[in-house]
């Protein structure tokens, strides 16, 4: 099979990937009922929140650590990218690890397909999804809540998530070597997952932060997005913009080739030691 | 030569928890694959017979490269398992033992739909194929069932349906009647020698510890027992390999070494094994004429105060080669 009609086939392949994805999906009901609740409680959450601590949407005290007032539009981009980095972290490492325990993953790692496209398929169904719901909290926010979440700006907001979400999956890559040799992570995963959330300015600006704190936010990918999301929308002063582009392409950079070194020497490893299908 | 390895190794290691690794600092080491040296044939129904453990999964593992060697060599179908595993996978089918290799909340027509696109099947033809072979497989009826609605024989037919979704020319069939009603497994067998062998002419590897398996589908077989091949021809050779015509299988209620010394001083006894069986012991005494030693066998027992529970006269059956050879029988 020549290289081009190799990777025409792996290309068709996604389609199947998706399908199937999507339908295992469709098979648990209460998903549905999942997907049509989850944004109203998570967005209404963080409206009520608000208003608890502050009394209003916006706020001056806010403004005097955040640049802004608006802080419910500040927490809710927090929020909605939050969506994307969860899922491209975790996405493909968790795809993995079902397969594993329904006993499926050698039958698909026997195959001739590669892992990248296996990876990528179950990347788009992720990244659909967490779409989904992204836009259903922008929908939900802008309807219900004193907010205009859907205007033009958002274009630029997704191209920077975009390139944020190339630095995650390769993040991912990485979790899901981890996945391979060490089997069960949830706990691991709920622990990274936590610590980024509270090192980098998702429900709050980086000025809260203690200096040490505050530092270790300047290696996660997250932080330059946020910053340079909320400098685009005028959420306050976070500094030079294109600067933190560049730094968000050095870590796509960075960790898709980190990332994919690691699952390859994990993949190597799990098939040295026969590990790959243990549960 | 349709797969042939040389001095092909597996090694485990294994380690018990972190405590334990605190303790005892040595691993475990588990030889699955023991230098192994084999050929087998293009078109060939080859079997791999031996007791749990013995090194039969690791053995397909290795040529289906899901394991890597830590030593020695292998090609499937002229390609080597390391260098290329691209066009290996391309060549091969695998059905492994585990019931749970497809996705349940899937339809079996879903099921190989997907799979085929897995294994690179021309987008056009993928939905021809899975009908076609929803059809030689007899499960067309089946195919928008969800497989957790299926019986286990049918969906182990699934699952030899997808091994033969890219039309690979060597399938590897792991335990392929595990598990399975004696009626089913009879067609089963049938379908993988007559179907699959011999009119699609597919090269086929299979494992099994049932001896009867091996013995009515294979051209050949090899014994495995602690990673290493102990003996390999025809089930017809490997039975005349016994020179005693018939076995006498005892159980009793118990065995001395002085009664045992007693009947291996009969004329016609060649050979006796004994294998301790909870609360009784089997005995099979290899012989020339059952009937010619029939009585002196009963005599000795009876002087010796051990009980008869049953007894059989046969002929030797592959499972009293794979003993005679090994010292162990094929449940373990």
């Amino acid at each position: 099979m020549s290289s081009g009609e190799r990777l025409r086939r792996e290309l068709y392949t996604l389609r199947f990937i998706l399908g199937k994805e999507m339908k295992l999906w469709k098979r648990y009901p209460s998903r549905i009922l999942f997907i049509i609740i989850m944004p109203f409680l998570s967005i209404l959450t963080l409206y009520f929140q608000g208003m608890g601590l502050v009394g209003s949407t916006v706020s001056s005290e806010f403004e005097s650590f955040a640049g802004t007032q608006d802080y419910l539009m500040f927490i809710i981009v927090g929020s909605v990218v939050f969506i994307f980095v969860s899922t491209a972290i975790w996405g493909v490492g968790n795809s993995i690890r079902r397969e594993q325990m329904m006993g499926t993953l050698e039958s698909i790692w026997v195959t001739p397909t590669s892992k990248l496209t296996i990876f990528v398929g179950v990347a788009l169904f992720d990244g659909l999804f967490s779409s989904y719901v992204a836009f259903m909290q922008l929908l939900i926010s802008s309807v219900i809540l004193p907010v205009n979440m859907l205007d033009l700006k958002m274009f630029v907001v997704i191209g920077i998530a975009f390139l944020l979400i190339f630095s995650l999956y390769g993040l991912g890559f990485f979790f899901t070597g981890f996945v391979l040799i060490y089997k069960e992570l949830e706990d691991f995963t709920n622990m990274i997952t936590s610590a980024i959330k509270m090192i980098s300015p998702v429900s709050y600006p980086l000025s809260v932060l203690p200096t040490p704190i505050a530092f270790l936010a300047m290696f996660i990918p997250l932080t330059y997005a946020l910053q340079a999301i909320r400098e685009y929308l005028g959420l306050g002063e976070y500094g030079p913009f294109y600067q933190y582009m560049g730094l968000l392409l050095l870590f796509d950079l960075l960790f898709i080739i980190g990332g994919s070194l690691f699952f390859r020497y994990a993949e190597k490893k799990a098939k040295r030691s026969g590990i790959i299908a243990t549960h | 030569m349709a797969i042939e390895t040389k001095d092909l190794t597996k090694t485990f290691y294994r380690r018990n928890g972190l405590i334990d690794r605190m303790k005892h600092r040595e691993r475990i080491e588990v030889k699955a694959v023991d230098g192994v040296d084999l050929e087998i044939r293009e078109k060939e129904l080859f079997g791999l017979l031996g007791p749990n453990g013995a090194g039969k999964t690791s053995f397909i593992k290795l040529l289906s490269t899901l394991l890597l060697p830590d030593r020695g060599t292998a090609s499937v179908n002229g390609w080597d398992i390391e260098k290329n595993s691209f066009e290996v996978r391309m060549s091969i089918g695998l059905t492994l033992s585990s019931e749970r290799q497809l996705y349940w909340k899937l339809t079996a027509r879903e099921n190989l739909e997907y799979f085929a696109s897995l294994y690179l099947v021309r987008p056009d033809e993928i939905k021809q194929r899975v009908d076609d072979i929803l059809e030689m497989l007899d499960i067309t009826a089946q195919g928008d069932m969800l497989i957790e609605n299926f019986s286990s024989g049918n969906r182990q037919k699934v699952a030899l349906s997808r091994a033969l979704l890219n039309d690979p020319p060597i399938l590897f069939l792991d335990e392929p009647t595990i598990g399975l009603d004696p009626s089913f497994s009879k067609n089963f067998r049938k379908l993988i020698k007559k179907r699959i062998n011999e009119k699609e002419k597919k090269t086929i590897l299979l494992t099994t510890h049932y001896m009867e398996e091996a013995d009515l589908l294979c051209d050949r077989i090899a014994f495995i027992n602690e990673g290493r091949i102990v003996a390999l021809d025809t089930p017809e050779n490997l039975k005349k390999s016994i020179d005693e015509k018939e076995i006498m299988t005892f159980r009793l209620s118990r065995a001395s070494k002085d009664m045992i010394k007693e009947m291996k001083g009969l004329e016609p006894i060649h050979d006796m094994e004994e294998l301790d069986q909870d609360d009784s012991v089997v005995m099979k005494i290899f012989t020339d004429s059952a009937s010619a030693c029939i009585q002196d066998v009963f005599d000795i027992l009876t002087r010796h105060g051990s009980q008869v529970i049953s007894y059989v006269a046969s002929k030797p059956t592959l499972e009293d080669v794979f003993i005679k050879i090994t010292g162990c029988g094929l449940d373990g």
